[in-house]
């Protein structure tokens, strides 16, 4: 197990009993090394926050095993949780989710307290975290004063204060532009290149790709291959190839997600084939 | 180390001083009214505390002046003179009269002294003189004023004229006030010769005045005899039990409002932060670091609060001295020690409804927006 940061073992997680049980994460397993980044995509609902939650000891397996770092997570009982997630985990939400009562120095400075570390130390750590993700100048900033790719860069420093093996980031370029995603995405890439952190993104952007050593597609709860998967031209949506609608054009196969994509992709071909990048109608 | 708990009761100034100034309100309704009490304990109680007598003696069975009646024959003086120990006894005559002028009229302590002998008289003369001839009063220097009198007009008292000779200080209560008149004046009036209410006793110097009132009462039986001490204590518990039920109704109240300011402060306050705790379980914080979260929040409320109350009780002491004196506020340490027992209270409990909140608050909800 040691070489791995994160592995995952046949986990499932259903939610409700009896006629109204759902199963929301099937059966699935993962293997993540020290310094990969991993980036889960899929459908909403496909479960993709659910096996994140599961990941990062936010909530436990129905049936399956999580180790991380060679410890296992899912056999640990409710209170020893919180400080699994403190010292393995970190951290980066969408909506950046900074403490708005607080600093920036003091946002990152408070993981640190609940670890243990505190006064000069702690200060000292945050503030070396900050610095070195440019935001020396920002310190004693409230939240509400900082730029979205500030807040995020916040959020980043917040993740790594208590040098956590592995980070957790649940669309962290949602909420941003182009730009400020790509620095994002850099940061992303630094940390677990340099750092030798493991990364798991989950995420529906298609840039995030660029930096993955990973890409997995998740839909219904399970891993599906990627080479399996074709976008509707008219909608957009992930299609698995075997299961959708399919129609020739020019000597290509397209897949959609139901008859009516299909039907208005015949009507008009040369507007959906023009840009393979926009899909859509408009 | 990081207050998460002051940053955010700081953050929003407005809610901090809604509840900061409810519980401020709140415990200083406590406290005026103790003060009140505290303040009118020491007005009913100054005469005993000023005649000077180290030990009192009543009839058997009667261990207070308000709203008591004692006789003692003028005999009993003699037997207590004899005790070993006793310097002086004084007899005096007491009743509840009202004073009244054209003006109106005012219940008053009628005190019966020997002006001659210069104890069990008026202690504080602001005007005029205690050496009464027949048919003279000293008054109390508010209740004359209220009355529209001064030294030489006339008052009316257990049912005739006297001139006032003089003008008293710190003979007035919420309730009444105390008027001095020759002792052999009132005993004419109330037909009580040979007879004393109580007889204000003057030890020698050295003894104590437990064992004074010890050997007195085992000299002569058929009386009553207490140190100053315990007089003042029995006159004090006959007017806090007359205020006893309205003293807790009015404690009570100020605790509900404290206990509603802060408890709807901290709920609000937990509620507007709620995804804020989520995200710092999320982070790792454990239930027990959230629930002293919360709690601190309170109790930085209610130590504001009480720290507030505590200030304006004393401002309103001072105004209330300046502006009422009959109405005096004595604010004391067991009152302050109430209001900061009663301030935790509140503190534990208001914090106990968010304490529940955070405490089944799901930490995944975070990532479930």
């Amino acid at each position: 197990m040691s070489a791995h940061a994160l592995v995952a073992e046949n986990v499932s997680r259903r939610f409700g009993v009896g006629r109204t049980e759902v199963t929301a994460v099937r059966d699935v397993s993962l293997k993540v090394d020290k310094g990969e980044i991993v980036l889960i995509m899929g459908p909403s609902g496909s479960g993709k926050t659910t096996l994140l939650l599961m990941l990062g000891a936010l909530l436990r397996p129905s049936s399956g095993s999580i180790w991380v770092d060679g410890a296992e997570t899912s056999s640990l009982k409710e209170q020893d949780l919180p400080e699994i997630r403190l010292k393995h985990f970190g951290f980066i939400f969408q909506d950046f989710n900074l403490l708005s009562a607080l600093s920036v120095r003091e946002n990152v400075e408070v993981v640190l307290n609940l670890a243990g570390v505190k006064g000069r130390s702690a200060r000292d750590r945050a503030e070396a975290l900050l610095t070195d993700l440019d935001l020396g100048g920002r310190l004693d900033f409230q939240p509400s004063q900082l730029s979205g790719g500030e807040k995020q860069r916040v959020a980043i420093a917040r993740a790594l204060a208590n040098d956590p093996a592995v980070v957790l980031a649940d669309e962290p370029t949602a909420n941003l532009d182009s730009h400020i995603g790509q620095e994002v995405m850099r940061l992303l890439r630094k940390i677990a290149r340099e750092q030798g952190r493991s990364v798991i993104i989950v995420s529906h952007d298609e840039r995030i790709k660029d930096i993955a050593d990973r890409v997995l597609w998740l839909e219904d709860g399970m891993f599906k291959s990627m080479s399996e998967r074709a976008f509707d031209p008219v909608c957009g949506m992930s299609v698995n190839q075997a299961d959708a609608v399919s129609a020739e054009y020019e000597g290509a196969t397209n897949y959609f997600c139901a008859r009516g994509c299909r039907d208005e992709f015949l009507a008009e071909p040369e507007r959906f084939t023009r840009s393979s990048a926009t899909p859509g109608p408009d | 180390m990081v207050s998460v708990a002051r940053r955010n009761l700081f953050q929003d100034k407005v809610r901090l001083l809604v509840s900061t100034g409810g519980v401020a309100f709140a415990l200083l309704l406590i406290l005026a009214l103790d003060g009140v009490v505290e303040g009118s304990l020491t007005q009913i109680t100054a005469y005993i505390t000023n005649t000077g007598a180290d030990v009192y003696v009543a009839q058997s069975g009667v261990r207070t002046m308000h709203m008591s009646a004692s006789a003692l024959p003028l005999t009993a003086a003699d037997e207590v003179s004899a005790v070993d120990g006793v310097e002086s006894v004084t007899p005096i005559l007491y009743t509840t009269n009202p004073v009244e002028s054209e003006e109106g009229r005012s219940l008053a302590y009628i005190i019966g002294f020997h002006s001659e002998l210069g104890i069990g008289g008026p202690w504080d003369v602001v005007e005029g003189s205690a050496d009464l001839s027949p048919g003279e009063v000293v008054f109390d220097a508010t209740a004359a004023r209220r009355l529209g009198v001064g030294v030489g007009d006339q008052v009316s008292l257990l049912g005739r004229s006297f001139v006032i000779r003089g003008l008293s200080s710190g003979t007035f209560t919420i309730t009444n006030s105390v008027a001095f008149i020759r002792f052999d004046d009132f005993a004419r009036l109330r037909d009580l010769p040979r007879t004393a209410s109580y007889l204000l006793v003057s030890l020698e110097p050295g003894i104590d005045p437990a064992v004074g009132a010890r050997a007195i009462q085992a000299r002569v039986p058929e009386i009553e005899a207490m140190t100053r001490g315990e007089f003042e204590a029995e006159e004090g518990r006959v007017v806090r039990d007359m205020t006893a039920q309205i003293m807790v109704v009015m404690n009570g109240a100020g605790f509900v409002i404290g206990l509603i300011a802060v408890a709807l402060t901290i709920y609000t306050a937990t509620l507007a932060k709620i995804g804020e705790y989520g995200v710092l379980k999320a982070l790792g914080a454990r239930s027990d670091w959230l629930y002293r979260l919360v709690f601190e929040q309170a109790l930085v409320s209610v130590t504001l609060g009480a720290g507030t109350a505590v200030a304006l009780a004393y401002a309103l002491s001072a105004i209330f001295g300046l502006v009422l004196p009959e109405v005096p506020l004595r604010i004391t340490p067991t009152s302050i020690a109430k209001v900061a027992i009663g301030g935790g209270v509140i503190a534990v409990l208001s914090a106990a409804l968010p304490v529940r909140k955070v405490g089944r608050l799901d930490p995944a909800t975070v990532f479930r927006r």
